[in-house]
């Protein structure tokens, strides 16, 4: 992962947007779509990736599914109802704080209020 | 490349062996470094140790995470179940039990034999918990913290505070008994729980 603030805070939504487009994943699997989407600019660790997922787990907004796959247990996540409910509150706010960040970022210095 | 069951027991000894106790977490880990190697070219030791290099750090840090959360997620679900009718009815049952055993026996001696069975417990749940550090192959990570947990709290609350010195009145310590009873033995029904819960999911 980026060693930034702004992309370590915004970690869980991103994964929460993952799993509600794709049903459920793996947490390799959550890495390669981050990694795929953003064409390698955001790169997730595992010591950040796992905690973030089970803190999550923890917290109720997923849950998880373990299945036996090529000689190994592989635990799949799932939103729960409550993350669901969760994600949409999340993505807005996460798209109001962008569209806020961009006002700022973007906007002309007034001429005026210069000294 | 696919990996051999021999390759996946290698990942998992190797996990053991760096210090990541929880089956669970090695499971989680195993299938991640497993997944990673077998979208590489060549052999698999060549390639493990290639992905060790570069990435047993943040394998670590994420064990810590886990660690942390299981820790975590322990406190809040025994916090949860101490909210709930079956600790109610627990304490419910402990205390009416002294209270009767009090038109038979005086307070100091229903406080010393509550002392006495509460000590019992301790020693059962310490030698449950040692089992599984020493002995058991599968400890699961918040099937541990919740019996680890309180055992840290009554380490502190018995030995250190000695709460027969500082609370003069019977009556006190013997509700302070009956709640130790109590939340003793909700742990224990919480971390047996638990652990048939992760049995039947990580059953494959």
């Amino acid at each position: 992962m980026k060693n930034s603030p702004l992309y370590k805070g915004s970690l869980t939504t991103i994964i929460m947007k993952l799993l509600e487009e794709n049903g459920r994943m793996y947490g390799y699997e959550i890495t390669q779509k981050v990694k795929g989407i953003t064409q390698g600019e955001l790169n997730i660790t595992e010591g950040a990736l796992y905690p973030a997922l089970h803190k999550l787990e923890g917290e109720g907004l997923l849950e998880a599914e373990v299945e036996k796959v090529d000689n190994r247990l592989r635990k799949y996540y799932k939103l729960t109802e409550n993350g669901q409910k969760e994600t949409v509150n999340r993505l807005t706010e996460l798209e109001n704080f962008i569209s806020n960040m961009q006002a700022l970022v973007k906007q002309k210095t007034n001429p005026d209020l210069q000294l | 490349m696919k990996l051999t069951e021999e390759n996946i027991a290698f990942i998992d000894s190797y996990l053991k062996n760096s210090g990541v106790r929880y089956i669970d977490v090695r499971y989680e880990m195993t299938d991640h470094i497993a997944t990673a190697l077998e979208e590489r070219e060549g052999g698999f030791y060549e390639n493990f140790r290639q992905y060790m290099l570069e990435n047993k750090k943040s394998l670590l840090k994420s064990n810590t995470g886990f660690v942390r959360s299981a820790r975590n997620r322990a406190v809040k679900l025994l916090v949860k179940n101490m909210a709930g009718s079956r600790f109610a009815a627990l304490f419910a049952t402990v205390f009416f039990t002294a209270l009767l055993l009090k038109s038979y026996f005086l307070a100091a001696d229903i406080v010393e034999g509550f002392s006495m069975i509460f000590n019992l417990i301790i020693i059962f749940v310490a030698a449950v918990y040692g089992y599984n550090f020493y002995k058991s192959e599968k400890v699961f990570s918040v099937a541990d913290w919740v019996l680890k947990a309180p055992a840290l709290v009554l380490y502190y609350l018995s030995l250190i505070l000695r709460p027969n010195r500082l609370i003069d009145n019977e009556m006190v310590l013997l509700l302070y008994y009956c709640f130790l009873l109590a939340f003793t033995v909700e742990a224990f029904i919480t971390h047996r729980q638990l652990m048939i819960k992760y049995k039947m999911q990580f059953k494959g």
